[in-house]
């Protein structure tokens, strides 16, 4: 292994611990060292990092049947944050995922028994140079896999500190070439009721799906996610393949995608279909503009410490990202487009 | 009996078993209990009636005490979890959601009833201790749209259309045994 690439790795072992609770750390390492070993590989014999989808003997996540230990580098600075990460059990527990049912635990209880995430294939289509279905295990070859510690603020007043692999989804999106006319990105989830058995209650229009601008897609922390804890995702997590969009309320972070569609106008987007008036198509984190039926100005914070004391923090414009990404809407009212 | 519910969860509040979100687990369970309850207390006349039992008349105070002792948790839960014990603030929040309004509504309205249930209070306001106690009716009402409003964002109404509809069987019941007393005593005048 080259010996800066080693240095760095030590690096990012040292910026881990700082963030992850004591029970994690013992796997983070183990995930580390084989993330020093597929790196390797990849120096050697030029195998790629899609290579880091061990198979181990590690406990998976989650209860999945099928989360393995995924490698992958730390963050080039600033696009980690430092504050300490959620309890995996609390992370893979605590899920909204209505294709399983409306209650926090029901995506646990049936997503990792009932969603089969091999063999998958997400279509990329729409106005595009190179449309095409891709099989997911080449998809995530297209990129080196990074560890990206984000925070996911929920729109019901709740975050957790999540360490997510993946990499920016614009890699995927310069593969493909989006023609000059795509100014929208849209994201459809699977809808397949055999394997889902919340599709059978009408509280959205299914299959699920959610849109961005080009230029939010484009954004380097905008996350094609593979895998978090140092694995392949759970299943009520979204496998095996999501967006995270951390600037964002959780919502717009779509899970299990088998679509992706390159589009000339703002697509419709599931939540704002449902309530129009409580979800809008951008769905930036605000402090300053409440949901109709609760504020917005702070979160509880969950997966840390004791529960019952959860802390609450301040809310932070645009989930704390504002420096990286408030370019993006300069002369947009973000109160009319919330 | 009553109390099985609240036992339960203090035992899993002092295990830290409460779930990932046990602010939102305890303010659910103490809500659902309270009108559960309030739904028990309403049924209790009808079912006096019709199993002609009248010694379950003396479980209503009770079971009507209890019911507010849940939606007290409940408030109380609600007012240090959401607003850090600030009455102020959780005054202001009833003003700007109409979810926080009807609960808050609802409670204001059972707080009288719960201090004037003793059987002092009963003797000394006479005809007005009934007026006092006939919002119950509006209170379960209040409760339900609270219940409503607060499955909005899912569209998953099922439970309060159960509450609603019992509620409204109650109170059909209270109107259909009116109705009957009332055409009996015509009849038996004639």
């Amino acid at each position: 292994m080259a010996s800066s690439e080693f240095k760095r790795l030590l690096r990012g072992d040292h910026l881990s611990s700082m963030v992850t609770p004591e029970s994690c750390l013992s796997s983070r390492r183990t995930f580390l060292q084989m993330g020093g070993a597929a790196a390797g590989l990849q120096f050697a014999g030029g195998l790629g990092l899609g290579a880091g989808l061990v198979s181990g003997a590690e406990a998976a996540i989650g209860q999945s049947p099928t989360a393995r230990p995924l490698a992958a580098k730390a963050a080039a600075p600033g696009l980690s944050i430092m504050d300490r990460v959620a309890d995996v059990a609390d992370a893979t527990g605590y899920n909204n995922f209505y294709e399983f049912g409306l209650e926090k635990s029901d995506p646990a209880r049936y997503a990792p028994r009932m969603l089969k995430v091999r063999p998958w294939q997400v279509s990329i289509e729409g106005l595009v140079k190179r449309p095409q279905v891709v099989g997911i295990d080449d998809l995530a070859k297209i990129a080196p896999m990074e560890e990206r510690i984000y925070r996911l603020r929920c729109v019901e007043g709740w975050s957790m500190v999540i360490p997510w692999i993946g990499y920016s989804f614009s890699q995927l999106i310069s593969r493909v070439e989006p023609l000059g006319t795509a100014k929208f990105v849209e994201f459809v989830t699977l809808a397949d009721a055999k394997q889902m058995p919340g599709l059978s209650a009408r509280v959205l229009r299914w299959p699920y799906h959610e849109g961005l601008r080009l230029d939010e897609a484009q954004h380097p922390l905008t996350l094609l996610t593979f895998g978090m804890y140092g694995h392949t995702l759970p299943e009520q997590n979204g496998a095996p393949i999501r967006l995270v969009v951390p600037w964002k309320y959780g919502f717009k972070s779509i899970k299990s995608i088998v679509a992706i569609r390159f589009v000339a106008e703002q697509p419709s987007t599931s939540w704002s279909q449902s309530a129009p008036q409580e979800y809008g198509f951008y769905s930036n984190v605000n402090p300053d503009v409440a949901h109709p039926r609760w504020s917005q100005a702070s979160e509880r914070v969950l997966g840390v410490g004791n529960r019952l004391f959860a802390p609450r923090r301040a809310t932070e414009r645009f989930n704390g990202y504002e420096s990286l990404v408030a370019s993006l809407y300069q002369g947009l009212d973000l109160k009319r487009f919330y | 009996m009553a109390a099985l519910p609240l036992l339960d969860l203090l035992l899993l509040t002092l295990t830290d078993r409460l779930g990932v979100h046990p602010q939102e687990t305890l303010l659910r369970a103490t809500g659902t209990w309270s009108l559960t309850l309030l739904l028990v207390t309403l049924a209790v006349s009808p079912c006096c009636r019709w199993l002609q039992w009248p010694a379950l008349m003396g479980l209503r105070r009770m079971l009507g005490l209890w019911a507010f002792a849940y939606l007290v948790i409940h408030l109380s839960g609600f007012l240090a979890f959401e607003h850090d014990f600030r009455i102020g603030a959780l005054f202001k929040d009833a003003l700007t959601r109409p979810f926080v309004t009807v609960g808050l509504a609802a409670f204001l309205l059972m707080l009288p009833m719960a201090l004037t249930s003793f059987r002092g209070a009963q003797m000394r306001l006479g005809a007005n201790w009934k007026r006092i106690h006939r919002m119950i009716y509006a209170i379960a009402g209040l409760a339900c749209l609270h219940f409503f409003l607060h499955r909005a964002g899912k569209n998953n109404f099922a439970d309060p259309v159960w509450a609603l509809m019992l509620t409204l069987v109650l109170l059909a019941a209270r109107l259909r045994w009116l109705g009957i007393q009332k055409w009996w005593n015509t009849f038996s005048r004639n």
